[in-house]
């Protein structure tokens, strides 16, 4: 994809940032309980935006997820995995769990902006394992993102190993779009569910 | 590097729910009393079962030694239809675990199972569970969650079952000998500050030996695995009773091993 198309279809989402040079990449995932390794039966659904900026070093985190069989009780990124879109990995992140998560619930929103320079942002083993350094780890996750070797997970009570999972992917413009719709519908479908 | 730590800490502790630890220990201690039904067996044996919910493993650790009969097979079994008593088919792998010792009275084991493999599991497990791999590893983690498995070897003179031991987690217990006590406190402090994924000592699974670590083994002190308490007893757990006969034995084992010492030395 151009680069130029990407920053066009990212540019509305940027607004509230006033770094001039600065590169946003936009990831997604899909989150669900065929994906999760070992596949379940969840009728559980998720999604999750994500947006790096490569100079202020921020990632900006944004999950919806709902149908949940268990109530949450853990959410991270993990990486590496060893083949990309298969298998389970260490957690990346924040342990125990992303900072304010919502737990104890079947459905839920998340948004956090992740300062990648802070220790707190990341797992301390995932930091030890790649330098010793918030640098190192931001590195190595940007890389393991873009291999495909990174993906979000929910744990729950139900499904203690992980109920909801999706790797965690770049965009194409078009597919982008096609995303972007998917979530709305989901948006639509959830919202119904609620009235 | 202690304002890190100090951040990790109060993250951790403005959450309402706590997270679930990913990484679960189970420990216990097989005997023949604890078979079903019991037998004279001075066998005894020693297990730990290490989950990690992250990467869908188990661990498995056992040493074994004074078996009457040759090992034929080694299993967990579960789900017993009430904690720490009953029988159950095994629920791993048929008819013995992979590369398990057999035909010896004594021995060591240690082997990591991919708990999305549908060989980590008995076939007839799987399918009495929801017919899943997903659902077996659920009904096997809740199974060791509620103190419904158990460990158990077969012999040659005890076709079923020797020596077995129901698995429990016994939060604080750093050494996995069963018992919290002032050991656990040295194991806690002398990896304080380490950090990886798993750490024995890490008991809210932050990843890093902090201060949690010993607040949670302090809440636990005295506490007792299931395998150590005897079948009638095992509702008396979360009630304050064992506690004082774990602190009873901390504190009279070492006036014991010290007074009974020199005596093995003169003989």
């Amino acid at each position: 994809m151009s680069r130029n198309s990407a920053l066009l279809f990212v540019l509305p989402l940027l607004v509230w940032t006033s770094a001039a040079n600065a590169t946003v990449h936009p990831y997604l995932a899909f989150l669900d309980g065929p994906s999760e390794s070992p596949p379940n039966a969840s009728p559980g659904i998720g999604t999750g935006e994500f947006l790096y900026n490569d100079v202020n070093h921020m990632f900006t985190v944004d999950m919806s997820f709902s149908g949940l069989l268990g109530t949450t009780t853990a959410s991270h990124i993990h990486a590496p995995t060893l083949s990309p879109f298969t298998s389970t990995a260490n957690v990346a992140t924040t342990t125990p769990t992303f900072a304010g998560f919502p737990l104890g619930v079947t459905s839920g929103v998340y948004h956090n902006v992740l300062d990648l320079t802070q220790a707190s942002s990341w797992n301390p083993s995932y930091i030890s394992a790649n330098g010793n350094t918030t640098a190192g780890a931001e590195a190595a996750f940007i890389q393991a993102i873009n291999d495909g070797k990174a993906y979000i997970n929910i744990h729950t009570t139900v499904v203690p190993g992980g109920e909801i999972r999706g790797f965690l992917l770049t965009p194409e413009p078009t597919t982008c779009g096609l995303a972007m719709l998917g979530m709305a519908g989901i948006g639509c479908i959830a919202r119904r569910r609620h009235s | 590097m202690l304002s890190r730590f100090a951040v990790v800490l109060m993250l951790s502790t403005a959450m309402a729910v706590p997270a679930q630890a990913h990484h679960l220990r189970f420990t216990s201690e097989l005997s023949g009393i604890a078979e079903s039904p019991a037998n004279n067996s001075i066998g005894t044996g020693h297990v730990v079962v290490t989950l990690d919910l992250d990467l869908g493993t188990m661990e498995i650790a056992a040493s074994f030694s004074g078996l009457q009969g040759a090992v034929t097979a080694a299993n967990i079994h579960a789900p017993t239809p009430e904690a720490g008593t009953g029988s159950a088919a095994p629920a791993t792998t048929l008819p013995t675990f992979p590369d398990f010792p057999a035909g010896v009275l004594s021995g060591d084991y240690e082997h990591e199972f991919d708990m999305a493999l549908a060989s980590t599991y008995n076939p007839a497990f799987i399918s009495a569970t929801g017919g899943t791999i997903s659902t077996a590893q659920n009904a096997l983690i809740f199974a060791l969650e509620d103190g419904k498995a158990y460990f158990e070897i077969n012999t040659t003179a005890y076709n079923n079952g020797e020596i077995r031991g129901f698995l429990s987690h016994v939060p604080g217990d750093y050494n996995l000998n069963g018992v919290v006590d002032a050991a656990d406190y040295v194991v806690w402090r002398s990896t304080l500050g380490d950090i990886g994924d798993g750490l024995v000592a890490d008991s809210n699974d932050n990843s890093i030996i902090d201060n949690d670590d010993y607040d949670a083994w302090r809440a636990h002190f005295g506490q007792v695995e299931l395998s150590q308490l005897g079948g009638g007893s095992l509702a008396s757990l979360s009630t304050p009773e064992p506690a004082p006969a774990a602190l009873l034995a901390v504190i009279l084992f070492p006036a014991y091993a010290s007074r009974s010492a020199p005596r093995a030395l003169v003989r």
